[in-house]
């Protein structure tokens, strides 16, 4: 109870702290007023139009990427998986990529995320295809890598005849994610698909406390294995290809937080997918926070910050194992 | 009214029959030791009984829904399967909480108590020994409270004194009335503490009954190739397998 209570607190003090973070050099106390009660002048416009749902953002995907990273470790029964291993990212980042060479990026700022979102839709359909209905975890992960290395080969492809080399840089600076000038849009797009994966994983708790015995266990205690995975595979796709289709490619919160925060829930994958949610939240955050502090002038990529910071923290982690195990 | 019901189960595995047309009936109040020589098909004639892998014919637990299955049988596979370091009273919950039921605290403390795990309580389950990490597993099936308990050599991998106690649960469960299909490789255990054995070799049941009219020389020549010495002693039967013929 500790633990969520301090999570919760983490998320909303940065939440806070995001809000008042930004090139615009206002106090504090002057930019949550003008957020709150406008006013004259670009603040309030400043407030709302850009730092809000920066904010909003980087709670919604890292609470997302968080939660969906818990879900697969427990059903896979494997500390190693990670969000984009049912291969919805990389299809995502695919429709994305052939929407900037393509040029229908030019066609409004939504033509991108819907495309992703797009990408996303064939490649959970796909991995659903591949895996079949009767297949058990492992037919998932394979279907899954199948997948990402196709949307990989094609997106290679698509760099590769990309007409110059600044079309071929944008994809680059796009697939590293990003918050950056995101609009209360986004926000209203990826809020139904955060919606639809929370509420598609919630009811999956109980089935993943009983996975941790196995497949035969978890079935003779009364959970439908068949259900408990098409449900997970849509609620993960839900959230994997929004967040993808708003933000990019952002790796390593899925993987990590659930790893960090799985001895402070007695290890229970029931307790681990809230936790890791709002870990999720905190980190994303913190890395957020990161690249406009560090480099505001370089624009810092976001997927950089995660990989740099969730990289060495994994490093970490399997240096404990190997003592643990020694 | 039996807890389980098979009638003319077959299964075939990759173009390979594995058995046919086993017909068994198991009543309340028997502890059933399944028996025979690797590969004969216990597990999967459990695993087909419980409706986890397709056959043909019929079985009375196969055909209920995955919630009113877990209220008729809890299931113990080989395979002892501890993904998490959760805690072993947690561990022991979800089998109290299986089919949608609340948590029993007291169902599950009496599982505990049963297996002898009180001590063990906040250990992580996957860091104890195995055999701990088996009983802890047993455990958990008692706390799901089902009129039968199916196990897939729960004994193996203990060692002798919590062998023959956990033999003991299984038979106090038949005195209690409720019913247990265990398979088992220590025959001299399943002399002792069974009720009945069930012998399945050569692709069907070749003998069904007492342990005395199923351990009989001639059976256990047919079905493991070995001889044995039986004997009725003052503390009980007394059975040896011998050599290989």
């Amino acid at each position: 109870m500790r633990l969520f209570l301090g999570l919760t607190f983490a998320v909303l003090a940065l939440f806070a702290a995001s809000l008042v973070t930004g090139p615009a050099q206002t106090g504090a106390v002057e930019s949550l007023s003008a957020l709150m009660f406008g006013g004259d002048g670009p603040l309030p416009l400043v407030m709302r139009e850009i730092r809000l749902p920066r904010a909003v953002l980087a709670v919604l995907i890292g609470g997302g990427l968080g939660l969906s990273g818990a879900a697969l470790q427990g059903y896979l029964r494997n500390p190693l998986a990670e969000p984009g291993l049912i291969g919805v990212s990389s299809a995502a980042a695919l429709g994305a990529v052939i929407a900037i060479h393509t040029g229908l990026v030019a066609s409004g700022s939504l033509g991108l995320p819907f495309a992703a979102l797009g990408g996303a839709l064939i490649g959970v359909f796909l991995v659903l295809a591949l895996a079949g209905a009767q297949g058990g975890s492992l037919t998932l992960i394979l279907a899954g890598i199948a997948i990402s290395a196709l949307a990989g080969a094609l997106t290679s492809l698509v760099l590769n005849l990309s007409p110059n080399p600044f079309a071929a840089s944008e994809i680059v600076f796009w697939m590293m994610g990003s918050l950056a000038d995101r609009s209360i849009v986004h926000v209203w797009l990826l809020l139904p698909f955060i919606a639809v994966g929370v509420g598609l994983i919630a009811t999956l708790a109980r089935g993943l406390d009983a996975l941790t015995l196995g497949e035969d266990a978890a079935q003779t205690m009364g959970f439908d294995l068949k259900r408990l995975r098409l449900t997970l595979v849509i609620g993960v796709a839900a959230i994997v290809g929004g967040t993808t289709a708003v933000a990019g490619a952002i790796g390593f919160v899925g993987l990590v937080v659930p790893h960090i925060l799985r001895p402070f829930v007695g290890a229970q994958p029931s307790r681990l997918l809230w936790a890791s949610g709002l870990g999720g939240a905190v980190m994303l955050q913190l890395a957020d926070i990161t690249v406009r502090v560090v480099m505001p002038e370089r624009d810092l990529k976001l997927g950089v910050v995660t990989a740099l910071v969730g990289a060495p923290l994994f490093l970490h982690l399997i240096y404990k194992t190997r003592a643990g195990q020694a | 009214m039996s807890v389980l019901s098979l009638q003319n189960l077959s299964v075939t595995l990759r173009g390979r029959a594995i058995f046919n047309d086993i017909s068994l009936e198991v009543d309340p109040g028997e502890f059933v030791g399944l028996i025979g020589p690797n590969g004969a098909g216990k597990t999967t004639l459990m695993r087909s009984s419980l409706g986890l892998i397709p056959s043909t014919g019929r079985s009375s637990l196969a055909q209920l829904s995955a919630r009113d299955r877990a209220k008729a049988v809890a299931w113990m596979p080989q395979a002892r399967e501890i993904a998490w370091p959760i805690p072993v009273e947690n561990l022991v919950a979800l089998g109290a909480q299986a089919a949608g039921r609340g948590a029993d605290q007291t169902a599950i403390e009496a599982a505990m108590a049963r297996m002898g795990l009180a001590q063990f309580k906040g250990r992580a389950a996957s860091r104890l020994s195995g055999g701990e990490q088996a009983r802890a597993l047993i455990a958990r099936a008692l706390a799901q409270d089902t009129p039968l308990l199916m196990a897939d050599e729960p004994i193996a991998g203990l060692d002798p004194a919590h062998q023959i106690s956990t033999m003991e649960v299984f038979a106090s469960l038949a005195n209690e009335g409720r019913s247990a299909v265990v398979s088992l490789h220590d025959l001299g255990l399943a002399a002792r503490h069974c009720t009945r054995l069930v012998l399945l070799a050569d692709g069907g049941i070749m003998a069904d009954g007492t342990p005395d009219q199923v351990l009989t020389p001639d059976n256990m020549a047919r079905a493991f190739g070995v001889s044995v010495w039986h004997q009725q002693t003052d503390s009980g039967p007394v059975f040896q397998p011998l050599e290989v013929l």
